[in-house]
């Protein structure tokens, strides 16, 4: 019988080892195919997170668009008020470029003889469509065009718009700017430009292209330096849109991923057209300048499809280092770096060499650099936003891309900025006891109450507390016109020639004290008509008058002129003891201006989205609000303010029909301007911040600096229309009777018909010279 | 009671004649009221398309030239930039009736009648001299007022 082998304990310890060994690689295995489970499961997580975050972004809204507030555009015709410079100080805000010889590109123009002007406006997509290029002859003399022609054809314009003044832009915190061009409205040559530089293999790889690579790794360890990247183009863009610029695997890793999975999901189209319009290519101040398009409007100041090939190269080598190879800082360079691309473009065969040497050779031909618009108007800015913020949110402001076209003029701006900058330190000089002087002007279009100037600070580029719309103080005599109207409105028992009584006064108060209000210069004159109590600002026949017609009626008369404020109705209010702010007043003085149509003060006439497609129109709106025959009673009384009342100085200094209205508070503290011509309506404040004495009245400050602003404007004469039922007597003032225009003392005065005086006033003649005198005047 | 009916009789012949004639006279007081003017709404819009800009040399070549552009703009259906065009003629000269009379045609074609009064009646205020505008405005304000 066989003996059975024992199984020697080493053979043992081996086949123990064995299984342990392969219980220990089956471990092994399980663990490793576990954790490679685990690894590509997460990975697959990873790639689909990845994959959304693409999909999610591209397909949706990849940037955000600061929205553009334009100015109006100016409108240029025969017989149209402009000087030489205005002209000028326009087309230079507009970033033309001013040349010696007959301009030949958009966004040229020359000056010669010294009142001719050529230009070549640009193209520009207003509401209604776009307006093509043009070029343009005018002669201006005497401050008004006399002709206006086409350059090339010299045939005659009856009207030509140049395109408007970009003021500002609504930013988002990151303050990234750019045009969106579409793929087929890119030139080809730069597209072949930037292929050639960038990514010569763009239509052969899948995003990321080995081969590149290699030859990227090859040249920089020959040249013993980084000389070459092997990024594609779809990596690049990846980079810009999701990563930052670390230089560390991961990130290296995520982009190749993530440009895999770019090419995967979109057409190269599609890959190139975001690349060109995402690209950062440059910086204006803290605005971030992204895409070829904008570049080319910040570099050149015209549109990608205008330019010429070697400014195309240029933009493209800027793609490498936009700060390193700025052209306006570095010229040299990047006159260097515009020619390898040049080179490149040749190797390439996009351009000829007999093209290579002529565009090598050229200078770089970038135009000055464009003014930073975001803050150049800053309060009028902030009534731009208030009006917006009605009908848009925030966010969109910021980011919808959204084209505001205003009504905001920049020459009359500029002009009521240089006004205010030399006249308050004028007013200062003058008044030993005045320093701390503050002021707000509104200046608007007297018949449609479109609001083309506002300054807010003595400092206009201040931004800060918005005088002109915030600072509510006592209008004083301001009111007067409000409760001269409401007596008129009663024309069985008011006309210019009542008589008031113009005596003391005293007036028990609720609070059981006396009132008594006192004129300005402390005297009285016992009778005084009506007009001549207007004219002439006489405190207590007015409210003498006020009380009399009732405190509830002026209140009625302020919200029918536009005052939207509560009014409070005690008998100080007849003098104007109630606060407003200087666009409360403008409102309330649009309406006479308007001769009684009240036209709320607006700044905004269109938003368009950010493909030009109109989003909302605020077209010219108005309201009837108040009989016409009284308001022109009562403009009338206005004009002759500036020629015989409070404000007569104006007939001195300036030779234009206007109408307008002193006020002056208690104490001097504020000083009030509020009048119009036949194109602008003004109103100027005047006073402390600390609501201190000025020393100033209306007419020693706000008048001022109101006349030295109409003057610069060189605004229309007042064009009042004459209503149906309104007719001229001469009156003799001092008794409110009828007169005639031999008579001495006699006045023309208009009436509602009906409402002129039956009494026949003594006629005296004044002798011969006064007799001579009048029939010349 | 043979009394009676012929009473009933009479007097329901006497209320449908009374009635035919109130009828009648309805009828005639509101064609009347209609008159030779703006009646309807496609009456405006002849009247609008018919309305030729004056060729009077006291109109400025530029306010013909941007009246020419609006009527463009509006028998090509684009009402909006009609106003457009309208409102860039005001901004220069405003007081030409003529721009604001014009402005009120197209807010009517618009059916917009508040609006077209208030500009037709802002046209009349600047009007010194011109009855057939004048007369053209007074049938828009008639209109919005019906």
């Amino acid at each position: 019988m066989p003996s059975k082998k024992r199984k020697s304990p080493k053979k043992n310890l081996k086949k123990k080892s064995k299984s342990s060994y392969t219980f220990k690689k089956f471990l092994f295995n399980k663990i490793t195919a576990s954790l490679s489970l685990i690894i590509l499961l997460l990975s697959t997580i990873y790639v689909v997170y990845l994959d959304i975050k693409i999909t999610e972004k591209i397909s949706g809204k990849i940037w955000s668009f600061p929205s553009s507030v334009y100015a109006r555009p100016l409108e240029l015709f025969k017989t149209k008020r402009i000087g030489v410079s205005d002209l000028i100080s326009e087309l230079n805000s507009l970033d033309y470029v001013k040349v010696d010889t007959r301009p030949v590109k958009p966004g040229q123009y020359r000056v010669y003889n010294y009142s001719n002007i050529e230009f070549i406006s640009r193209e520009f997509e207003f509401g209604e469509g776009v307006q093509e290029s043009k070029g343009v002859r005018l002669y201006i003399a005497g401050g008004v065009i006399k002709k206006l022609e086409e350059l090339n054809s010299n045939k005659s314009l009856a009207v030509f718009r140049l395109e408007p003044v970009k003021i500002a832009g609504i930013y988002p915190k990151q303050k990234e700017e750019r045009e969106l061009i579409k793929l087929e409205d890119v030139p080809d040559d730069l597209i072949l430009a930037l292929l050639a530089v960038e990514d010569r293999r763009f239509y052969n790889h899948w995003g990321i292209d080995p081969i590149s690579i290699v030859r990227a790794l090859f040249a920089n360890i020959v040249a013993g330096k980084t000389v070459q990247g092997g990024s594609t183009l779809t990596q690049q863009l990846v980079k810009n849109i999701f990563l930052t610029s670390e230089r560390t695997l991961v990130r290296k890793v995520n982009e190749a991923i993530m440009a895999l999975l770019l090419e995967f999901h979109y057409d190269k189209s599609v890959i190139l057209e975001t690349y060109i319009n995402e690209v950062y290519l440059g910086q204006n101040g803290s605005n971030q300048i992204h895409g070829f398009q904008l570049a080319s409007q910040f570099y050149f100041s015209q549109p990608l499809q205008r330019i010429s090939r070697d400014q195309m190269a240029m933009l493209v080598g800027l793609v490498k280092g936009p700060s390193w190879y700025e052209p306006r800082r570095n010229p040299a360079r990047s006159k260097s770096r515009r020619n390898q691309v040049l080179a490149l473009m040749y190797e390439r065969e996009v351009i000829s060499k007999y093209q290579y040497d002529k565009y090598s050779s050229a200078p770089l031909g970038v135009s000055k650099k464009p003014k930073l618009s975001s803050n150049r108007y800053p309060a009028l800015m902030d009534l731009v936003k208030r009006q917006l913020q009605e009908d848009y949110n925030e966010e969109d402001l910021k980011t919808a891309g959204l084209n505001i076209f205003t009504s905001i003029d920049p020459i009359v701006q500029d002009k009521a900025e240089s006004s205010v900058e030399s006249i308050i330190p004028r007013l200062e000089a003058n008044q030993t006891q005045t320093s701390g002087l503050q002021t707000a002007v509104i200046i608007a279009s007297s018949e449609q109450g479109e609001i083309q100037a506002l300054v807010s600070d003595r400092n206009p580029k201040f931004s800060g507390f918005n005088r002109s719309l915030d600072a509510v103080r006592q209008i004083g005599s301001l009111i007067k016109p409000a409760i001269y109207l409401t007596a008129l409105q009663q024309s069985d028992k008011y006309s210019l020639a009542s008589m008031l009584k113009d005596e003391p006064l005293h007036i028990k108060t609720s609070n059981e004290n006396i009132w008594s209000p006192m004129n300005y210069d402390k005297k009285y004159s016992g009778d005084i008509s009506l007009f001549e109590a207007l004219k002439d600002s006489r405190n207590v026949p007015t409210v003498r008058l006020g009380l009399d017609i009732g405190l509830p009626a002026i209140s009625d008369s302020l919200h029918n002129l536009g005052v939207t404020r509560d009014i409070p109705t005690y008998p100080s209010m007849t003098l104007g003891a109630f606060n407003l702010s200087p666009l409360d007043v403008a409102n309330m003085y649009q309406t006479f201006a308007a001769e009684g149509y009240h036209i709320p003060l607006r700044v905004i006439r269109e938003v368009l989205d950010k493909e030009n497609k109109p989003l909302k129109r605020y077209p010219l709106s108005f309201s009837k609000s108040l009989d016409d025959k009284p308001v022109y009673l009562v403009n009338h009384t206005l004009h002759q303010v500036t020629q015989s009342g409070t404000a007569s100085q104006l007939s001195r200094t300036l030779s234009k029909r206007l109408a307008g209205k002193t006020g002056t508070t208690d104490d001097t503290r504020d000083s009030w301007f509020a009048g119009f011509s036949g194109e602008h309506l003004s109103v100027v404040w005047i006073g402390r911040d600390d609501n201190k004495s000025t020393g100033l009245t209306g007419a020693s400050g706000a008048l001022k600096l109101w006349s030295d602003i109409m003057q610069n404007l060189n605004t229309e004469d007042l064009a009042l229309s004459v209503p149906a039922g309104v007719t001229e007597h001469w009156i003799d003032l001092k008794s409110g009777g009828l007169s005639d225009k031999s008579c001495q003392g006699a006045v023309k005065l208009p009436f509602i018909t009906g409402t002129a005086p039956k009494e026949k006033a003594t006629c005296t003649t004044g002798g011969l010279i006064n007799q001579l005198k009048r029939l010349f005047n | 009671m043979y009394y009676w009916r012929f009473n009933q009789s009479a007097q329901t012949l006497i209320q449908l004649v009374l009635l035919v004639f109130v009828l009648g006279l309805f009828l005639l007081t509101s064609s009347c009221s209609v008159g030779p003017g703006l009646g309807s709404k496609d009456e405006l819009i002849e009247h609008v398309s018919i309305l030729p800009v004056p060729d009077s040399p006291e109109l400025p070549a530029v306010i013909k030239r941007l009246m020419n552009l609006a009527d463009q703009q509006f028998h090509q259906s684009k009402t909006a930039d009609s106003i457009v065009t309208l409102e860039r003629a005001i901004r220069i000269k405003p007081r030409y009736p003529e721009i604001w009379s014009r402005m009120a045609a197209v807010y009517a074609h618009l059916g917009k009648m508040p609006q077209a009064k208030q500009y037709a009646e802002r046209s009349n205020s600047y009007i010194k001299n011109n009855r057939p505008l004048k007369s053209f405005n007074n049938d828009l304000i008639n209109s919005a007022n019906r």
